[in-house]
């Protein structure tokens, strides 16, 4: 658990302000923080982190997705999933100076953009994102075909 | 699933610029929440078999080698041989030398008749007292008969024996008190005994 401990210090704020942006509340935000930790420590075994800039990464959509849960059981729950979740340092001047394609990523909603991080770039299955976020197999292909969706419709393809 | 080294470099800088913005401070209770995850031990059923298994292990060591050493043994019941009220006797199944020495068997004293066997296996003795004094965990008794057995040369005037109920003793019973060869220790004229049985005279 020295490790969990050492994750949690170097990347607390920044969940927070993860789960805040989908939340805006911050005893929900603190909470799905924990709810982020409580998922790594249960799964920590299936966990193959190669670098920190992969940690961080896998953090960010449990994060996510532990937000969007709190969300979900709330009695504003009805409303639909968001579709389009702006970071909250959305800044014009950055993505004016993007590359296109880093615009295109960019404006992929988060959950999407998280599942496609993990499978594409740090090689984890479906099956262990959907055990790793707390979702099913089918919502983790379902994102990641909406996503490759997206930036082909963007004119990017793979 | 393969993408192309553009777009995997596009999705870890989209990564990488993730909101920073003013630092939050948690509250206490998060905090609380946080260290007992950090120091929650394993499952209960994972710590339920990391300590049975291996005790059940030992314990299983543990019998093997006591069967084997002889720890669990039948237990030796020889009835008094019937004799003349308050007499003294004494039985030995087998004893190591024959001689004056073995006088706790008793034998050379009621026949005269020497026995001798050249191996050593048991030695019960088997003593008629009369208690003399109760106390919590012992009583007290001085052997029956007008010729006082002797041990190992010592003419034996007491038997200290333990007991675990003093209710079920009185002074002046007649008991027969049986021990094994080597459960016993002398101090003085006072043997100390460890029976394996007492039986109360009729």
């Amino acid at each position: 658990m020295v490790l969990l401990e050492e994750l949690y210090r170097e990347h607390c704020q920044r969940l927070y302000t993860v789960a805040y942006a989908i939340l805006h509340q911050p005893e929900e935000a603190e909470d799905a923080v924990h709810d982020t930790f409580v998922r790594l420590a249960e799964n920590r075994h299936r966990l193959h982190i190669r670098s920190g800039e992969e940690g961080r990464a896998l953090l960010t959509a449990i994060a996510r997705n532990a937000a969007i849960d709190r969300l979900r059981h709330r009695e504003r729950a009805n409303l639909p999933l968001p579709t389009f979740c702006p970071d909250v340092e959305d800044r014009p001047s950055a993505v004016a100076e993007a590359d296109a394609l880093l615009a295109a990523v960019r404006a992929l909603p988060p959950l999407y953009r998280d599942v496609l991080l993990l499978a594409g770039v740090y090689g984890y299955a479906p099956r262990e994102i959907a055990t790793l976020l707390g979702i099913s197999e089918a919502t983790v292909r379902q994102r990641l075909s909406r996503a490759r969706k997206q930036l082909k419709e963007r004119g990017f393809a793979e | 699933m393969k993408l192309s080294e553009d777009l995997k470099s596009a999705l870890r800088q989209a990564a990488e610029q993730e909101s920073s913005a003013p630092p939050h401070e948690f509250s206490a209770a998060h905090e609380q929440q946080m260290q007992a995850l950090f120091s929650a031990k394993p499952t209960p059923k994972i710590r339920w078999l990391r300590v049975v298994i291996p005790l059940v292990a030992c314990l299983a060591v543990v019998m093997l080698v006591g069967w084997h050493a002889g720890w669990w043994m039948p237990q030796v019941n020889t009835m008094p041989p019937e004799g003349e009220p308050g007499a003294t006797t004494t039985t030995t199944t087998t004893f190591a030398d024959a001689g004056d020495n073995d006088t706790l068997t008793g034998d050379q004293d009621t026949d005269g008749a020497s026995v001798g066997n050249s191996s050593y296996e048991v030695c019960i003795h088997m003593q008629i007292v009369t208690v003399t004094n109760v106390e919590d965990n012992c009583f007290i008794a001085v052997p029956n008969g007008q010729i006082p057995n002797e041990y190992a040369g010592v003419a034996v005037t007491e038997l200290v024996v333990p007991i675990t109920d003093a209710a079920d003793y009185a002074v002046g019973d007649q008991l027969t008190v049986l021990w094994k060869s080597g459960d016993c220790r002398l101090e003085g004229t006072r043997c100390y005994v460890t029976p394996y049985d007492i039986q109360k005279e009729a």
